[in-house]
């Protein structure tokens, strides 16, 4: 039996190394993470018309995303209700059915069991089609942004981004939206799904490092902190952490971060005129995040950033490896031109040969694979920096973190980590009241 | 054949060994070798990888391949800035990147002193002590002679073959 309270120490901002290798630590994972949380699907924007479809992975299970005839949007597993074949071998298209290859058995947009071969000669009337059909996932957009979750007794979409929205909606929702670029990128790392999201959730230390060689020569905000020459000043940014472990990072008003020459200066009149506009609309705050450089991860493993736009899943394939999938994200209304020139950024910064992607993945990989030894393993992680700054923030009832640097929102992280291991279920999750995980996180 | 025009065998040779001075380069970590006597000024250098579709769908309008590489000179010299970097930590200790170069069909271009060059690619990476990657990919280059007689990549684009990428990145040249 795994001793899921003794992963995390909330209080003294600790984790075992173990939560990076042990398959049993892992299992847990999948039923009580994966099974449980609201998990990245697709966005509007690749699945525009009716029968148009994308594929994607749930923990470690396939789906299929589909838009139906009226418009709505449905998701199923991957998989024939006959002898459990694949019934959906792309990654996206445009169809009328699923066609199972094995047999044939052929599937609606809507799931359900449409044709079978022979089914009069070979079935005899013993096949109840009404209940073969694809098995139904449960299917929420925020903001265009797909999400499926396999607990039925799980919070909405909505309720489960929380106090998050309060900055998701800096992006998502203040110029008119956001949209995905795809298609996305799929690679291998051998790591452990949590070191990216950790990374991403809540790392602006390590940027000035890891990074050095790439921000010296890309040019944009982010270049003077290559090689560590200079923190970054008080009130440079913060850090944000929320009730279910999403969290992240703001570096005001570094949003173009990596962007120099013409593209970074198109990025730039963007955002400079549109950063009034979204002060009206979401009030002086938020006004000032808008343009800034976000690195974000909503739990458990969908990543994030806003200024080098770019948008990631880590699905796990075991403890040790995973795929990764990116696609670019830009502002629904930024003019072509726009949009073309910060996405090719973002291929350029963390796609497949991104000059950022490859730094980031050798200490995700040494990180995980190192636990292979057993002392090693018997080790702990340390998040302490910046404990004893955090605070609630009362316009977004999220806690913030008191500098731009610091590791508030892995802290937040960890914490909802421990809790959702524990939990039994979803009304256990949810019997406390909404004010416990601030007193937990702050040790009052 | 396709309209193309196979060159002289003596241009075979050229752009044959020219390939493979390339490969050495990069692989001796040679780059701003290679960017400044083979890269021409006007490069578009591009990679990609394909969305799997089902071949008749024609309906589905999103575009069905994702850039790995959209460089030309500007990005291409950040780059090799980059790999020159003293604080690249990936690249200490050093990586190799060892190419071995197939399939080489030489055609002239479109204008004189132009060539379309076609060769399949195996590359094994080696780098840290524990791993060693291998990537297959088909390129399709132009080479074109500067004014001193000395031929240029102008344009290349790599398709790589793996969909899903096991070697991690491609953060290497192509
Ligand atoms: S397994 Fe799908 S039709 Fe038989
Ligand atoms: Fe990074």
């Amino acid at each position: 039996m795994i001793d899921a309270a003794s992963l995390v120490d909330v209080k003294n901002g600790t984790q075992a190394k173990s939560i990076f290798w042990d398959e049993q630590i892992y299992q847990l994972e999948l039923e009580r993470i994966f099974d449980r949380c609201w998990l990245f699907l697709t966005h509007d924007s690749l699945i525009p018309n009716p029968g148009d479809f994308t594929t994607a992975i749930m923990g470690e299970d396939e789906v299929i995303i589909v838009r139906q005839i009226n418009g709505s949007v449905k998701a199923f597993l991957n998989v024939c209700a006959h002898r459990g074949t694949r019934v959906c071998s792309v990654e996206a298209g445009n169809t009328r059915s699923f066609t199972c290859t094995y047999h044939g058995w052929s599937y609606g947009l809507d799931g359900s069991l449409q044709a079978v071969p022979f089914e009069n000669e070979f079935y005899k009337g013993v096949l109840d089609k009404s209940t073969h059909g694809l098995t139904e996932v449960r299917a929420e957009s925020y903001m265009g942004f797909w999400y499926g979750n396999f607990d039925k007794t799980a919070p909405s979409l909505y309720d489960y981004l929380g106090d998050y929205r309060f900055y998701l909606d800096v992006w998502m929702d203040s110029t008119g939206g956001a949209e995905l670029i795809g298609p996305p990128t799929r690679t291998l790392l051998n790591c452990n799904w949590k070191t990216p999201a950790e990374n991403f959730v809540g790392d602006a230390y390590h940027v000035g490092w890891t990074h050095a060689a790439s921000l010296s020569v890309l040019g944009g905000e982010l270049t003077a902190m290559s090689g560590n020459k200079m923190v970054p000043p008080d009130g440079a940014g913060t850090q944000i952490t929320t009730r279910f472990g999403h969290g992240l990072g703001i570096l005001t008003n570094a949003g173009p971060a990596l962007l120099s020459g013409p593209v970074g200066e198109l990025a730039r009149k963007w955002y400079a005129e549109n950063r009034p506009k979204v002060a009206e609309k979401l009030g002086k705050t938020r006004g000032g995040y808008y343009g800034s450089h976000f690195n974000s991860n909503v739990f458990p493993n969908n990543s994030y950033l806003w200024g080098t736009n770019t948008f990631k899943v880590w699905a796990p394939r075991g403890p040790r490896s995973i795929e990764v999938f990116t696609w670019g994200i830009v502002e629904k209304n930024m003019p072509d031109e726009v949009k073309e020139a910060v996405y090719d950024m973002a291929t350029r910064t963390f796609g497949t040969a991104g000059m950022l992607e490859g730094d980031d993945a050798d200490n995700m990989e040494s990180m995980t694979q190192l636990n292979r030894g057993r002392q090693i393993r018997k080790g702990r992680l340390n998040s302490q920096m910046g404990m004893g700054g955090d605070k609630v923030d009362e316009e977004s009832g999220a806690i913030i973190g008191a500098s731009a640097v610091g590791e508030t929102s892995y802290r937040g992280y960890y914490r909802a980590y421990r809790e959702f291991l524990m939990a039994e279920s979803w009304d256990d999750l949810l019997k406390a009241d909404p004010d416990a995980w601030k007193r937990e996180f702050l040790g009052k | 054949m396709d309209g193309l025009k196979a060159v002289a065998h003596d241009v075979y040779h050229e752009i044959e060994q020219t390939l493979y001075r390339e490969a050495r380069l990069i692989c001796d970590e040679r780059l701003r070798d290679w960017l400044d006597t083979m890269v021409d000024q006007e490069i578009l250098y591009q990679a990609v990888s394909r969305q799997l579709r089902v071949r008749k769908d024609t309906r589905y309008a999103a575009k069905d391949h994702v850039n790995i590489f959209n460089e030309n000179y500007h990005y291409l010299a950040m780059r090799v800035t980059q790999s020159e970097s003293p604080m690249q930590w990936t690249a200490d200790p050093r990586e190799i990147v060892r190419h071995f170069i197939n399939n080489l069909e030489v055609y002239e271009g479109e204008k004189p002193g132009e060539y379309r060059v076609f060769t399949n690619c195996l590359v094994v990476r080696n780098r840290r002590i524990y791993e060693e990657m291998t990537y297959s990919y088909s390129r399709k280059d132009v080479w074109r002679r500067d004014a001193k007689g000395q031929l240029r990549l102008v344009k290349r684009l790599s398709e790589v073959d793996e969909r899903f990428m096991r070697g991690k990145n491609l953060n290497f040249i192509l």
